[in-house]
């Protein structure tokens, strides 16, 4: 009797707390919290100390290392996509690019700074891709709103083409959301099933090949993180610019 | 399927520290490192174009001092031919001067020498009358020691003379 009681309350309250799990708002600071707080600290002293290099007219390796990004950011990214008014976003766009940066580079070190991978977390990207959904409608200028509210079409088609041109927006986000979740986490998984291959064949003679694919996985990761935050950060630019540039047709 | 399903506190932590990091970021570090950036390319620029205005300026310059060369150069010919000519020109005046001096001088010396020869002349005859005198005297106190001769000499010349 007891013992029935006992596995049933036990039954009981594993059901509820399951249920209450996603009821529940959960604000702890896990790991990757934790890891997302040690990334801002060293991108903030960081930068402060560059500025401080600039400000003393003195040149450290870090500047050097620091200045060209910055200034192909602004070339390459900046003025080609967002037009005479650049120099307004380069703040968001230079913060999104080494935020997303030094945090893909703390995911692919597997020891104590990095050790979890933030930017392969949906949570993550989901909130650096409505950031810069956000950012993009709150510069854009009236014709964005009326190109998606009072097309140049006929009357009949808005019933079509207003939630097209609203699924549009919220697209552009979910793929940005999307693509960068999935090419780190991609990278992530098969460095996972390369080391799991150990353990599938339960022998240490398939270790050569699993270290050789690793190495060159983290290469190719290293790349990634690289060609993913200046992906991000040019969509990013490409998306303030059509919507502050755009023209009613 | 965890890894698909978002987890609201990270979102939350993530929105809320974005947004610190985009704002501290923002004003102590992005705003004077692209200002302190476009400052130095800007100066870099205007010092270019200060380099390249002072290029044109020193080839202008350049320009210029050769300019005046050529002409110095020309006015200086000019200045050597002019000087030639008006050298040769004084040239032939005082040699036409000096050749009117030179005649005039040896007519005067002609004359001169004209006077001094009359005047010498004079004295000669002058002399020679003297001496005639004198030697004939001499002979004359010679040829007359006697009376008889005396005589003789006045009875010729007596004779000589007509008297008419």
């Amino acid at each position: 009797m007891d013992n029935e009681f006992i596995y049933n309350y036990y039954d009981y309250m594993n059901n509820n707390l399951q249920k209450y799990r996603y009821k529940l708002l959960d604000f702890s600071i896990t790991k990757n919290v934790v890891s997302m707080f040690l990334s801002i600290m060293i991108l903030i002293i960081t930068l402060l100390y560059v500025n401080y290099n600039y400000k003393k007219n003195r040149y450290r390796f870090i500047n050097s290392f620091i200045e060209p990004i910055i200034i192909f950011i602004r070339d390459q990214i900046a003025k080609p996509n967002i037009g005479i008014q650049y120099i307004r976003h380069m703040p968001l766009l230079l913060t999104i690019f080494f935020f997303i940066l030094l945090n893909n580079i703390i995911g692919i070190i597997p020891l104590f700074p990095g050790g979890n991978n933030l930017t392969g977390n949906i949570s993550f990207t989901i909130v650096l891709g409505f950031i810069s959904t956000f950012a993009s409608i709150y510069y854009s200028n009236k014709y964005f709103w009326k190109n998606i509210f009072f097309p140049n079409v006929p009357y009949l088609l808005y019933p079509i083409i207003i939630p097209i041109e609203l699924i549009g927006i919220f697209s552009k986000a979910l793929s940005l959301i999307i693509r960068l979740f999935a090419n780190i986490s991609a990278g992530h998984i098969i460095v996972i099933s390369l080391v799991s291959l150990i353990f599938i064949f339960k022998t240490l003679i398939v270790s050569p090949i699993t270290i050789f694919f690793l190495i060159f996985i983290y290469i190719l990761e290293l790349l990634v993180a690289f060609l993913q935050a200046f992906i991000f950060t040019l969509l990013t630019a490409l998306f303030i610019g059509n919507n502050a540039n755009s023209e009613y047709h | 399927m965890d890894i698909l399903n978002p987890h609201i506190g990270l979102i939350f932590w993530t929105t809320v520290s974005f947004l610190i990091l985009l704002i501290i970021l923002k004003k102590y570090a992005w705003i004077p490192i692209i200002s302190y950036i476009h400052n130095r390319e800007q100066f870099i620029q205007d010092s270019l174009l200060k380099a390249k205005e002072a290029q044109n300026e020193i080839k202008q310059l350049n320009d210029n001092k050769n300019q005046l060369i050529k002409e110095a150069c020309l006015e200086k010919d000019k200045i050597i031919k002019n000087a030639y000519n008006i050298s040769d020109s004084i040239i032939e005046e005082a040699n036409k001067k000096s050749h009117i001096k030179f005649i005039a001088m040896i007519e005067k010396a002609k004359k001169e020498i004209d006077i001094y020869e009359n005047h010498s002349m004079e004295n000669l005859k002058n002399k020679v009358s003297d001496l005639s005198i004198v030697i004939s005297k001499n002979i004359i106190k010679n040829v007359l020691k006697n009376e008889e001769d005396q005589i003789i000499l006045i009875e010729k010349i007596i004779a000589n003379r007509n008297f008419n």
